[in-house]
């Protein structure tokens, strides 16, 4: 067990990232002394990141204090959101004695273990041990996860639960997610319940209850129970997006905007005010938009974490209130780096084609819409189709902002906030007439293609439906119910005829692309699992 | 805390410093191991003397919020063991795990504040053993316990030096903050036993 752990930790990877030089070299070297073989040191965000990108980690030890511009927490923040670290990486938050119930009260991201400073090697020695002893026990259930097979991983969860009970609580909670994501809530609140008999005031298992509820359609009782969770604790950030996204389901959108106020108010990060901002955009309260997105710009000025983006947004709100000038000179002090991305250029092109049509000069506008066009190569269902499509308008080419518009919803049709920002384009645009010749049309057009392909399928005309599938994406790639749709109709067609190597690296395209799109779904889970299923098969020789 | 309290406290610290001191000289004129080590115990020491008074500080300004998470009894003990810097020889630390539950819910840092500042306290009169224990408690909850095979209560009066008083008042402030309770006992075989109810 000894010669086991030491050759473990011999095995380690670790960073340490700290502001300070001589607390840096202090943890250094007591990890060194514990025996973990490698051990890299990063002084400033950036600089952890770039170590990250160049090689993985397995243990990242980070400091909350980091610089002005960004703490620990919104490292870790960035790390996770951007997929930079896996959930196998261990990462410690290290926290003064004075701050360290502040710092840990109200997060979105929990790190794998807070430490307090000062650290002793005994302490981290210890620490470390726990961390791997979990990851140890709760392998055989992440290796599941890891392969989408959120059934298996619930079968090893019960496994595991009776060979290592102390860490039942986390295996519960994966459980609860699992059964969720494979779109059963009863079994998933039996999962919760469990948990909540050991310790009734779990939040984390009183919020999968009420997600349970969400999923049965018992949305009444979702609320009342996210809402006693808020009761319980006024600072569980998770409550407050579920509680916005139920209000907001309901078309109770301005109820949806003051839940994520609140939630700002909790948790004041550059993600929650981006929120917020996008929310109020779409209720149409600008003065509210506006403050929400100059907040999030504050809060990511010169760090790792600003987003293109956030410019774009609130230059686009400013247009909208009539700000054009602001808007412009926002535009024109956007970091040069951003000029990288494809998708800003021309986003940024889009929303001053805009702007310069507000001030009146037609010839710069019309320039800039030209340019923005020329970016756009690859029309995708996002805010800078939104912004092309309203620059169109502007200039009165009516024809352009509505194909624009009409291909942005065929793009991702069941994506509804994409779909409910379309119409607000034509609302603002002053063009709501169009609506049902460009959104509803659109709409009509996708499901006509799928139910196409459906019939063909019914009908065992896999070759048919297959064509009809491919046609639909070559116009809408990025759609995810056609991308399904394809995935599905190739297994089916391997199911009945036998293995395809080429469709096994279609279907397997298609749900990368659906992972991306539309991550941790539970119908992208199914698909995953039908291919698993027809894999297992072919590997038994049946057809 | 009262001004009394805080006078004593840095008193305490100010003499840990001077003997901090001595051994460090000590080292300066003739290096060695063992001084060496000694030194570096009375540092750490020093250090759990001034976290129990910030913690101490904090709980009469803010007061203190413990961060309640699941935890193994039996590992926490380990780590509370391994990083224990009170030891004096000939009176052995021993952990005793058997009635621990499974899992229990408290602070660890604030806990183990509680517990090193109660070890601290048992070896100063410990006979030959102290045992750090847990069990389950009666309804629910946990209960640690730190035992000593000294004189027990009425023995520890003419105890010198006497002490300032923060190890006790930091175990109320913790055992307050998770609604718990602590108090300090003659064990029935002899000797005295601190425990720390956590609901």
């Amino acid at each position: 067990m000894v010669s086991n752990t030491s050759q473990r930790l011999a095995r380690l990877r670790a960073l340490v990232v700290d502001d300070m030089p001589a607390m840096r070299q202090n943890i250094h070297t007591q990890l060194g002394q514990i025996g973990i073989g490698h051990v890299d040191q990063a002084g400033t965000p950036d600089e952890a990141v770039s170590f990250i990108r160049r090689s993985g980690y397995d243990l990242v030890l980070c400091d909350y204090n980091l610089n002005r511009e960004t703490n620990g927490q919104q490292l870790l923040e960035f790390l996770r959101t951007q997929g930079l670290i896996t959930p196998a990486t261990m990462f410690i938050m290290i926290t003064a004695e004075s701050s360290y119930d502040m710092v840990a009260a109200a997060v979105e991201f929990q790190p794998d273990a807070y430490m307090i400073k000062p650290l002793t090697g005994g302490k981290l020695l210890e620490r470390i041990e726990r961390l791997l002893d979990k990851q140890n026990a709760l392998r055989p259930i992440a290796d599941r996860l890891k392969l989408k097979d959120a059934a298996g991983a619930v079968a090893e969860c019960d496994r595991t639960m009776a060979a290592q009970p102390k860490w039942a609580l986390d295996i519960l909670k994966i459980k609860g997610a699992a059964l969720l994501e494979l779109g059963d809530p009863e079994q998933a609140e039996t999962a919760y319940r469990q948990a909540l008999a050991m310790r009734a005031d779990l939040l984390w298992a009183r919020m999968g209850v009420a997600r349970c509820h969400q999923a049965a359609g018992r949305l009444a009782e979702a609320r009342e129970a996210a809402q006693q969770v808020l009761e319980q604790d006024a600072r569980h950030v998770p409550a407050y997006d579920l509680l916005a996204a139920l209000a907001e389901a309901q078309g109770e959108q301005r109820e949806a905007l003051d839940i994520l106020s609140r939630s700002y108010e909790v948790v004041p990060s550059a993600r929650r005010s981006r929120l917020v901002g996008d929310s109020a955009y779409r209720a149409g309260d600008l003065a509210l938009a506006r403050s929400a997105f100059e907040r999030t710009l504050n809060h990511t000025r010169g760090s790792l974490t600003a987003q293109p983006a956030d410019l774009l947004s609130l230059a686009q709100v400013q247009i909208d209130g009539g700000e054009a000038d602001a808007a412009l000179k926002l535009l024109a002090a956007a970091p040069k780096h951003y000029a990288e991305s494809e998708r800003f250029v021309a986003a940024r092109h889009a929303v001053q084609a805009q702007a310069h049509v507000k001030l009146g000069d037609r010839a710069a506008a019309a320039q800039a819409f030209e340019a923005a066009r020329a970016a756009s190569a690859e029309l995708r269902a996002d805010d800078s189709a939104l912004a092309l499509a309203k620059a169109a308008f502007s200039l009165g080419r009516d024809d352009e902002g509505a194909d624009i518009l009409a291909r942005a919803v065929k793009a991702d049709h069941e994506n509804r906030r994409m779909v409910a920002l379309a119409r607000k384009v034509l609302r603002d645009s002053g063009k709501e007439a169009l609506a049902p010749a460009v959104v509803d049309r659109a709409l009509d057009e996708v499901t006509a293609i799928l139910s196409e392909a459906n019939a063909q399928m019914r009908n065992a005309q896999f070759d048919a439906s297959l064509a009809t599938l491919e046609r639909a994406l070559a116009v809408m790639p990025e759609n995810t119910a056609v991308l399904l749709a394809a995935a599905q109709l190739h297994l089916l067609w391997m199911s009945q005829k036998g293995l395809n190597r080429d469709y096994v690296a279609k279907v397997n395209g298609y749900l990368a692309r659906l992972d991306a799109l539309m991550p941790g779904s539970e119908r992208v889970a199914k698909m995953y699992r039908f291919l698993r299923e027809t894999l297992s098969r072919a590997g038994k020789g049946q057809p | 805390m009262n001004n009394q309290t805080v006078a004593l406290i840095v008193h305490d610290i100010k003499n840990a410093l001077s003997v901090l001191e001595g051994e460090l000289e000590a080292l300066s004129t003739e290096p060695e191991r063992e001084r060496a080590r000694l030194a570096w115990r009375t540092c750490g020491a020093l250090r759990e003397k001034l976290i129990g008074f910030l913690t101490l500080y904090r709980a009469s300004t803010s007061g203190l919020e413990p961060r309640v998470e699941a935890v193994s009894p039996e590992d926490f003990l380990r780590g509370v063991l391994a990083d224990n810097l009170h030891r004096r020889d000939g009176v052995a630390l021993r952990v005793e795990s058997r009635h621990a539950p499974t899992l229990a819910f408290f602070d660890e840092h604030l806990v183990s504040l509680a517990l090193d500042a109660a070890i601290q306290n048992a070896m100063r009169f410990a006979h030959t053993a102290v045992t750090l224990a847990c069990a389950a408690g009666d309804t629910a909850g946990i209960v640690f316990s730190v035992r000593d095979d000294g004189p027990g209560l009425a023995g520890t009066e003419q105890a010198v030096p006497p002490s300032t008083g923060l190890g006790s008042q930091l175990c109320h402030a913790v055992a307050a903050a998770h609604r718990g309770d602590c108090r300090l006992y003659d064990a029935a075989g002899g000797g005295a036993v601190f425990e720390l109810r956590l609901p």
